[in-house]
């Protein structure tokens, strides 16, 4: 469908978008940033006749703490999350993956739902989002369902999203004081990329030994995936450079790549294994990034 | 660098801001795609979705039928000859036999908006017997292999020999035998191919377009449409970006032959994909050497086989092959060498110039190839150079003297002081250091060139300096501007640049082959010289005397106590009657004959450089970073040291896109897999390294004061440098640019 | 099927009638006469049509007309005042950071953008800032010193 021929609808609640969208149902695709759907319309790959316009619908975009969860509205842009003293206080991981995010213009455009309503396998802020146990609110009219992050994702850019709902709010857990934990990408340039192979861990110490780690992988699979073999595997035991072998062994055999202009599936594989042994051994020499106590929220 | 402060010169040598950037930084600057002209069609092409058929038929009725389309033409609406290319003219207008590449053009659009021209464009269908597609240099050569054209598969195929190779290597301490890789490399430019055309008052066909040659531009533009070049403007800037990719024919004849169908202004652009798709790139080499070494380090000989993929036609193709041959010995005396070099039909879209053209495809086999020479040796890769450079008056390999090689070693002793291994900043990175030595001809080799440019005098105090090579970034406007200030010793603010357009311009050539300077700046002065004579002849009349004893000084004539100006002087002889434009030609020196088997080589005058490469490698995830690059260039005496050291940090980033990301590929249906920004990836400012640009003092009599060029010398040693630094970082060599990380671990 | 839109451009109120998924950048530079903004891709992967959307910078051809009402933008145009140069632009010619000149108004938006923001960056801020924004003749080393002297001339 070319531009020319697209309505746009552009509610200004939540209640009215939810109505738009309970009579269009299919026929209709949402955008909130449009970092994605502005390419696909150009590219004449949007089968859909309407649009719905959700940039002004002010309620979706809001960063809150709820106990020891933490609420982002689906339509909270890139930059309002990088620079949101909540999640830097209890989420810095989601920043680390965020800020590398595509570049300052599209991190100004985009928005956490947007990323997840387009399902990426390579979305950078996915990853993240699995090991901060994320929920998805799917909203429709009257009616509402939670979905965990990785039951949302079917396949790439498939979800289990219905027609009629909304993407409305992503919750996730608040990291744990004195966890470590990382976000690291690796794209063919230095910003500006598309991941190639991207990791987020989280990573919970006692003295020497592993209380939990958390691990999920980005690009390497349909979806993303939780290493769920090595996080297993470092339960309980001391940290050590033969742990981290076996962590980053594991997460290698847990990918399902494939071979694009992007990377081997070969490649893929390797690159997870280095990706996560380096991002682990620098916690192990104490160059890790840590959450730390005694952070205050400032707003 | 070369301090301004010791310059004896007063208006080059100098770092002054480009002259058209006030208008660049303010967005004002119109790029010829940002033309908008009253009553204009928009055009688009129809393009082949079939990499390799025959075409049975092309149904364009129903698209005719669109309301509001006023032309929908293929191959049966050329008006004279269906073809162009720059040096043969081979590649259709529109296709009408044959398809050889995937989105190759079979028919034109256009109409009174976008949604009428888009909606044609979908209606035209075209019947197409699919052909086996043909890949790649090897598929080509397969003597099974479908033929592209009627002649086979190898465009061109020559052989150029000197000495006894086998005697030669039989006596050898060393003999190295080694394949080389290089990938199809796109331009990539920011403006994608597009402009205008028009009908004029006097019914000539103006075309407004990207481009880099002007007037080849006109003559090919000519012979398709049977009517003579002088009915035809072509203006080719500003323009957003070209680096070769503009250089041959884009939509240039496409919008003459609409505009002259219709007799309505015509636009036509590309899209990003489209660009992609249709635009030209770099060709693929497959080089493999042979070369020969004594116990010292002499070499001895150089067998070398080349294969340059040129796509579906061969546009550039027979003289990119020919700078690949001339590079292929790189600086160095080699007494015997073979140069078995062919040009070879694929599928792969169309392969055209690219800055360097053919020099660094041969440049990343003999410098990685020297490299390892000096790792077999246990030498110093520089002292191996150092011992191996053609010295200034030695006869070169081609039979050439050779001209200031003082400049190449000086630059080998100043890198010795450079080259050394960073350390690394953290526990899983490697670093390395890299050497390669870049040697580019400037302009066309022994082909006759004959450029004119001329410079107009205006009484009201303005010098207007006019040539048809096209600035689309490099500075020519600004280093012309500046060298003609030199010479008539007026402030640049009395300079006025027309340039790249045939109404204003006489034919200086186009822009390409580092010589846009060097031709036109040597042009330029010829026609200052002109001027000036003329104009102290009119100053002998005005001050009634001989012209022997006037002098020239500032835009001044001085008798005695008297003084009269340039203007005035110009006003007089426009009272006269008399022209204050003043135009010459330049016989560009050459040798009058080319290396039997060659069309150009060799050259006269040769650019240096010598770069060293540090880069930095994650051994778990094979990701290269460059970390600094020094480069230390010999451009004979630089005009604009801003502006030159500008142009070799581009080319070295474009050179390190080259060595590490950046590779066009084809599906195997022979559709390209790269076309945009998202597919194809292109360094951004966080992957450009600390670059050290250094000039070597020099001077070459043969340039204007003193100048050679500068445009292509920097991206064509930048591969064989990341290769050996990475060899260094790692020790493991790498023969296949680019350096993709899959292919490093 | 068209909308009518109106916001704030380079100072002045202009009202736009479009298509309403036109994007932005389409309508500045075929409605509005903007013609800084170019179309290098139209995916938001060159930079080269950054504007200033509320003071924040973004690829005009991602921005869908419909998402601008009331609001506010800029584009290279805007930033002269009193047709006197922005430092920026004066920083740029100075530094000889512009070479086809293609790129040069986005870069500028991003790195005018990234100082509204942030008036001292540091030097990865920098790099960060501008790298949305792609300059296919390598200016890069040269478009940096430019954003570095106006933010040393900020410090003092």
């Amino acid at each position: 469908m070319s531009y020319e021929k697209v309505e746009v609808y552009s509610p200004r609640s939540l209640a009215e978008a939810l109505e738009i969208l309970s009579q269009k149902k299919e026929h209709i695709k949402p955008v909130a940033g449009g970092t994605d759907v502005m390419v696909m319309l150009k590219d004449g790959v949007v089968k859909e006749k309407e649009l719905l316009n959700l940039s002004y619908i002010s309620e979706l975009s809001y960063i809150k703490e709820k106990e020891s969860r933490i609420l982002i509205g689906a339509a909270t842009k890139y930059r309002e999350i990088r620079r949101s003293p909540i999640i830097n206080a209890y989420a810095p991981i989601l920043i680390e993956a965020v800020r590398q995010i595509g570049s300052p213009q599209i991190q100004n455009l985009g928005t956490i739902g947007g990323n997840l309503g387009t399902a990426s396998p390579a979305g950078d802020s996915i990853p993240p989002l699995y090991v901060l146990n994320a929920r998805v609110k799917l909203q429709k009219i009257g009616t509402s369902r939670e979905v965990q992050i990785d039951k949302f994702f079917l396949g790439p850019r498939k979800t289990v999203k219905e027609p009629d709902e909304l993407i409305t709010e992503i919750s996730v857990d608040k990291m744990e004081p004195g966890s470590y934990y990382f976000f690291e990408k690796l794209g063919l340039r230095s910003a500006n990329a598309i991941s190639i192979v991207s990791a987020a861990g989280i990573i919970n110490l006692e003295n020497k030994t592993v209380k939990y780690l958390r691990l999920s992988l980005g690009a390497v699979a349909p979806t993303v995936i939780r290493a769920t073999d090595a996080e297993e595997e470092a339960k309980g035991k001391e940290l050590s450079e033969d742990l981290i072998d076996r962590i980053a062994k594991l997460a290698s055999e847990a990918t399902k790549p494939i071979s694009d202009i992007r990377g081997t599936a070969e490649y893929r594989k390797k690159a997870t294994y280095g990706i996560v042994y380096e991002a682990l051994y620098r916690i192990f020499k104490g160059y890790g990034k840590k959450i730390e106590y005694g952070f205050e929220k400032t707003s | 660098m070369i301090t301004e402060s010791i310059s004896k010169y007063s208006y080059i040598n100098k770092s002054i801001p480009r002259i058209d950037s006030t208008d660049k930084v303010g967005g004002y600057l119109l790029y010829l795609t940002d033309l908008k002209l009253e009553n204009a069609l928009y055009a688009y092409t129809f393009r082949s979705k079939v990499a390799h058929g025959k075409i049975n038929a092309i149904y364009t009725e129903d698209a005719e039928k669109v309301n509001g389309v006023k032309a929908v033409l293929t191959y049966k609406d050329i008006p004279a000859m269906n073809g162009y290319g720059a040096i043969v003219p081979e590649i259709p207008v529109l296709a009408y036999d044959k398809v050889r590449y995937y989105g190759e053009p079979l028919a034109l659009v256009a109409a009174e908006t976008q949604e009428a021209a888009l909606e044609a464009l979908s209606m035209i269908k075209a019947d197409i017997t699919p052909l086996p597609v043909i890949h790649s240099i090897d598929e080509a050569l397969d003597e099974n292999a479908p033929k592209i054209h009627d002649k086979g598969n190898i465009a061109r195929h020559t052989v150029v020999r000197k000495g006894d190779v086998e005697k030669a290597r039989s006596s050898a301490y060393i003999v190295l035998e080694r394949s080389y890789e290089t990938p199809m490399q796109k331009h990539m430019f920011l403006e994608p191919e597009g402009g205008v055309a028009f009908v004029d008052e006097e019914g000539a066909i103006n075309v407004l377009a990207g481009g880099q040659t002007p007037y080849r531009d006109r003559i090919q533009i000519s012979r398709v449409l049977g009517i003579p070049p002088e009915k035809i403007r072509v203006k080719n800037t500003p323009t957003g970006g070209a680096f070769g990719g503009k250089d041959d024919i884009t939509v240039q004849i496409h919008l003459a032959l609409l505009a002259y169908k219709t007799k309505r202004p015509v636009k036509l652009v590309w899209s990003r994909e489209e660009s992609g798709i249709a635009g030209f790139h770099r060709t693929a080499s497959k080089i493999k050497l042979r070369t020969s070494v004594d116990r010292d380090g002499s070499l001895l000989s150089n067998e070398a086989t080349i294969y340059l993929d040129s796509g579906a036609y061969q546009s550039f193709g027979p003289t990119i092959l020919d700078v690949s041959i001339e590079t292929i010995n790189g600086p160095y005396r080699i007494p015997n060498y073979v140069i078995d070099a062919n040009l070879v039909y694929t599928n792969n879209g169309i392969a055209s110039a690219f800055r360097g053209f053919g020099a660094p495809e041969s440049n990343f086999a003999i410098e990685s190839m020297m490299n390892e020479l000096a790792d077999e040796l246990k030498l110093d890769p520089i002292d191996l150079r150092l011992k191996n450079i053609l010295k200034t008056g030695e006869v070169g390999p081609f039979n050439n003297e050779i001209r200031h090689a003082e400049g190449l070693e000086e630059a080998l002793k100043r890198a010795k002081e450079l080259f050394y291994r960073p350390d690394p900043t953290g526990p899983f990175q490697r670093t390395g250091v890299g050497i390669a030595v870049s040697v580019k001809g400037v302009g066309f080799g022994t082909l006759p060139e004959f450029p004119s440019a001329a410079i107009e005098i205006a009484p009201e105090g303005r010098v207007s300096i006019m040539f048809s090579n096209v600035d689309y970034g490099q500075g020519i406007n600004t280093g012309n501007a500046q060298l003609v200030a030199e010479k008539l010793q007026i402030p640049l603010s009395q300079i006025n640049v027309l340039h790249s357009d045939t109404k204003f311009a006489p034919d200086t050539g186009g822009s390409s082959a580092s010589r846009s300077t060097f031709n036109a700046g040597n042009a330029l002065l010829l026609a200052c010289e002109k001027a000036l004579s003329e104009l102290k002849m009119e100053a002998a009349s005005y001050f009634m005397t001989k012209s022997d004893v006037i002098t020239y000084k500032d835009g001044y004539f001085y008798f005695k106590d008297k003084t009269v100006s340039i203007y005035e002087l110009a006003k007089r002889l426009r009272f006269k009657g008399k022209s204050t434009r003043f135009e010459a030609t330049l016989e560009v020196p050459r040798y009058t004959e080319a290396v039997e088997g060659t069309l150009e080589v060799p050259h006269m005058v040769y650019m240096y450089g010598v770069i060293i490469t540090k880069v930095e490698i994650d051994e778990l995830l094979g990701k290269i970073k460059p970390r600094e690059v020094d480069f230390i260039a010999d451009i004979g005496n630089v005009i604009n040291p801003a502006i030159a050291a500008g142009q070799i940090e581009g080319g070295i980033i474009q050179g390190l896109g080259y060595s590490l990301i950046e590779e066009l590929n084809y599906d195997k249906d022979g559709k390209p897999l790269n076309i945009n920004y998202t597919t194809y990836v292109v360094p951004v400012i966080t992957d450009s390294p600390l670059i050290n640009v250094e000039f070597i003092k020099s001077y070459e009599e043969l340039g204007p004061f003193g100048a050679k060029g500068v445009g292509e010398v920097s991206i064509i040693p930048v591969g064989a440098s990341v290769a050996d630094a990475v060899t260094d970082a790692i020790g493991k060599r790498n023969y296949k640019l680019p350096l993709l990380p899959w292919r490093i671990i | 099927m068209e909308v009518n839109v109106s916001f704030n451009l380079n100072g002045k109120k202009v009202s736009v009638t479009a298509p309403p998924a036109k994007s932005l950048l389409r309508v500045l530079r075929e409605d509005l006469g903007i013609t800084s903004v170019k179309p290098g891709c139209e995916a938001g992967e060159c930079g080269a049509c950054s504007v200033l959307l509320d003071g924040q910078v973004v690829t005009s051809c991602l921005v869908m007309i419909s998402q601008v009402d009331g609001k506010n933008v800029i584009t290279v145009e805007g930033l002269q005042k009193d047709g006197e140069l922005d430092p920026l632009q004066k920083s740029f010619i100075d530094e000889g950071a512009t070479q086809c000149g293609y790129c040069t108004p986005g870069f500028i938006i991003s790195a005018k953008g990234l100082l509204n923001e942030n008036p001292n960056p540091t030097d990865e801020e920098i790099l960060e800032g501008v790298s949305g924004n792609i300059c296919r003749c390598g200016a890069y080393p040269r478009i940096f010193n430019a954003i570095k002297k106006v933010v040393k001339k900020n410090v003092i």
